[in-house]
C-alpha cells in the first residue's frame, strides 16, 4: 500500500498516457504505403491552416470571445477561461496592467508559460490602495497534456506616483501558481498575503459574495527540540466574507498569532491552511461549498508565560 | 519484479510503466519521509515527492548502476528541488510539467499520513542500524558530506564509504518497509 496514492495515481496516469502522436507518425510513416503518407502529408497541410487560423484569431484576442466557437467544436481552453471570468471580457486599460518585477514579456515568464498580455486585467480590492491583477498564461504542451490556458493571480499594491516606480504600475507582493481553468470554475484561487491575511478570492461568473473559513492549519508544529523550536499554531481560523466585484472578492482574514521559541527571529510564518468556502449568487442561494488550499501568515510571538 | 535492482527498473521504466510503479512504491516512504521531515509541511512534501518522482523518471535512461544507490540518488535529487523551492518559495513542477502530470489535490488523509511520518522519530529507525552504518548514513544524509569526506572521516577508502551508505540506506528501507506493512 503506498503512503500517497494521489501522487503515485498522478505519476502513473502521465507515464501511461500515450506518446505524442508526433512520435506515433513518425513511427507510422517507415510501415505505412505512398497513399497513406500523402494522406497524412494532406492532413498535416490541414493542421498547419487550422493553426494559422486559430493563430490569426488569437492578435483578435481584445473582443470578448461570446461567439459561438462552431458546431461540435470543443472550445480552447483560452475561450473558457474568457466564458469563466466576464472581466476578461471587459475592455483592458492600458495603464493598469504593468505589474513591476515580473517579466511579462518573456517567452516562459516565471510561470512556467507566457502570460497571454491582451488579456491581463486588473481590479481594485475595496478599502485599499491595493488590486488583484488577474494574468492568463499559456502554459506549453507537455507529454501527455496539451497546450491549456491557465491563470496566475497577484495580489499587489498601488504605491504612489513619487514612489519611483512610474504611475500606474504594480508593486506584487503574493502570486499563485498557475490555476487550470477546471480548477478555477471548482475551487476558484485564493490568495493572501502578510500581515493581516488579506488578499483576494478569483471566481467564476454568477458568485456575487464569498465567504472564507473556518479553516484549520494543515502543518504540524515544526517543534523540534533539538534546535529549541516550540511552535504554537492556531488550529481554528475565522470566516469572513466579501462582496464580489470583477469575478473577484477582496479578503482579510486578520492577523493570527502564534507562538515560538526559537533561536530563530522569524517574524511571520507562512502556514498551509485547508478553509472552507461559501459561494453565494444574487439571490442568496449557494452556488458551491469548495474546500481550498491557501498560505497564511502567522504573526509570531514570544512564548506564553 | 518486484525483487528487481534499482538499475533494472529504471531501465525499463520508459517500456514499463509497471516497473516505474515498483520504482515508486519501493522508495515513495523514503522520499516523503525526508522531506516533510526537511520541510515539515505535508502540502510541500507530497508536491516535492511527485516532483522528485517525476524528475528521476525522466532521468531514468541515464541511471548508471554504481556504488550510488538509487535511494541516495533520489534524495540528492529532492535536496535539490527542496532547496530550489524555498528559494522561490513555490514547489518546483518542472518535471511535473513535462510529463504532464496533473495538479495534485491531496486528502486530508495523505496529508495526515505525511505528518504522522514527519512526527515519526527518523533517529530511532537510524539508531536500529549497526553503528558504522549509522554513522555513514547520517553523515551522508542528514550533515550531506561527500564521499571523499566521508571516507576521510571514517578512515576508509571512498568506495567502502560508499558500499557502507549503501548498505545503511537498504536497511533503512527494508525497516521502513517492514513499519508500512505493519500499520
Amino acid at each position: 500500500m503506498t503512503l500517497l496514492p494521489e501522487v503515485e495515481h498522478a505519476l502513473l496516469t502521465a507515464i501511461r498516457a500515450p506518446e505524442p502522436a508526433r512520435s506515433r507518425r513518425r513511427r507510422g510513416q517507415r510501415v505505412l504505403g505512398p497513399a497513406v503518407t500523402v494522406a497524412l502529408a494532406c492532413l498535416a497541410v490541414a493542421v498547419a491552416v487550422g493553426a494559422l487560423l486559430l493563430l490569426s484569431g488569437r492578435h483578435a484576442a481584445q473582443a470578448p470571445a461570446h461567439g459561438p466557437s462552431g458546431a461540435g467544436q470543443v472550445p480552447s481552453t483560452r475561450q473558457t477561461l474568457l466564458a469563466t471570468l466576464g472581466v476578461l471580457r471587459s475592455p483592458q486599460s492600458g495603464p493598469n496592467v504593468t505589474i513591476h518585477q515580473l517579466p511579462l514579456g518573456s517567452s516562459r515568464g516565471p510561470f512556467g508559460g507566457k502570460v497571454d498580455r491582451s488579456l491581463v486585467r486588473t481590479v481594485s480590492l475595496a478599502g485599499s490602495r491595493a488590486a488583484a491583477a488577474l494574468l492568463p498564461v499559456r502554459m506549453a504542451a507537455a507529454r501527455a497534456a496539451p497546450a491549456s490556458e491557465q491563470l496566475v493571480v497577484v495580489v499587489a499594491n498601488r504605491p504612489p506616483r513619487q514612489h519611483g516606480h512610474g504611475a500606474g504600475g504594480l508593486e506584487p507582493r503574493q502570486w499563485s501558481s498557475p490555476v487550470t481553468v477546471a480548477q478555477l470554475r471548482s475551487h476558484g484561487m485564493l490568495v493572501l498575503t502578510s500581515p493581516r491575511n488579506w488578499g483576494a478570492m478569483v471566481v467564476p461568473d454568477g458568485v456575487t459574495e464569498v465567504q472564507v473559513g473556518p479553516g484549520v492549519s494543515l502543518r504540524p508544529p515544526p517543534n523540534d527540540p533539538q534546535l529549541g523550536h516550540q511552535i504554537t499554531l492556531p488550529r481554528q481560523i475565522t470566516p469572513c466574507s466579501a462582496d464580489v466585484s470583477d469575478n473577484v472578492a477582496p479578503i482579510e482574514l486578520g492577523p493570527v498569532h502564534g507562538r515560538m521559541t526559537s533561536p530563530h527571529k522569524s517574524r511571520f510564518l507562512a502556514v498551509p491552511v485547508r478553509l472552507q468556502t461559501t459561494w453565494f449568487a444574487g439571490d442568496g442561494r449557494i452556488v458551491a461549498q469548495p474546500k481550498v488550499n491557501a498560505v497564511m501568515w502567522v504573526t509570531m510571538g514570544p512564548p506564553a508565560r | 519484479m518486484s525483487d528487481a535492482p534499482d538499475a533494472e527498473l529504471l531501465a525499463a521504466s520508459h517500456s514499463d510503466p509497471d516497473a516505474f510503479a515498483v520504482f515508486y512504491r519501493r522508495y515513495e516512504r523514503l522520499v516523503a519521509g525526508w522531506l516533510v521531515r526537511r520541510c515539515r509541511r505535508p502540502d510541500l512534501a507530497a508536491e516535492l515527492t511527485a516532483e522528485v518522482f517525476a524528475a528521476a523518471y525522466l532521468a531514468a535512461p541515464r541511471f548508471r548502476p554504481g556504488p550510488e544507490p538509487a535511494g541516495a540518488w533520489l534524495l540528492g535529487i529532492a535536496r535539490n528541488l527542496l532547496l530550489r523551492s524555498l528559494r522561490r518559495d513555490r514547489a518546483e513542477s518542472s518535471a511535473r510539467r513535462r510529463l504532464g502530470v496533473e495538479r495534485l489535490e491531496m486528502s486530508d488523509a495523505s496529508l495526515e499520513a505525511l505528518q504522522t511520518l514527519a512526527d515519526q522519530p527518523a533517529l530511532d529507525l537510524l539508531r536500529e542500524l549497526p553503528a558504522d552504518q549509522r554513522e555513514a548514513v547520517r553523515a551522508r544524509v542528514i550533515e550531506e558530506l561527500d564521499y571523499a569526506e566521508l571516507a576521510s572521516r571514517a578512515h576508509l577508502t571512498e568506495a567502502a564509504a560508499r558500499k557502507r551508505v549503501s548498505r545503511g540506506l537498504a536497511a533503512l528501507r527494508r525497516r521502513m518497509d517492514q513499519q508500512g506493512g505493519t500499520r
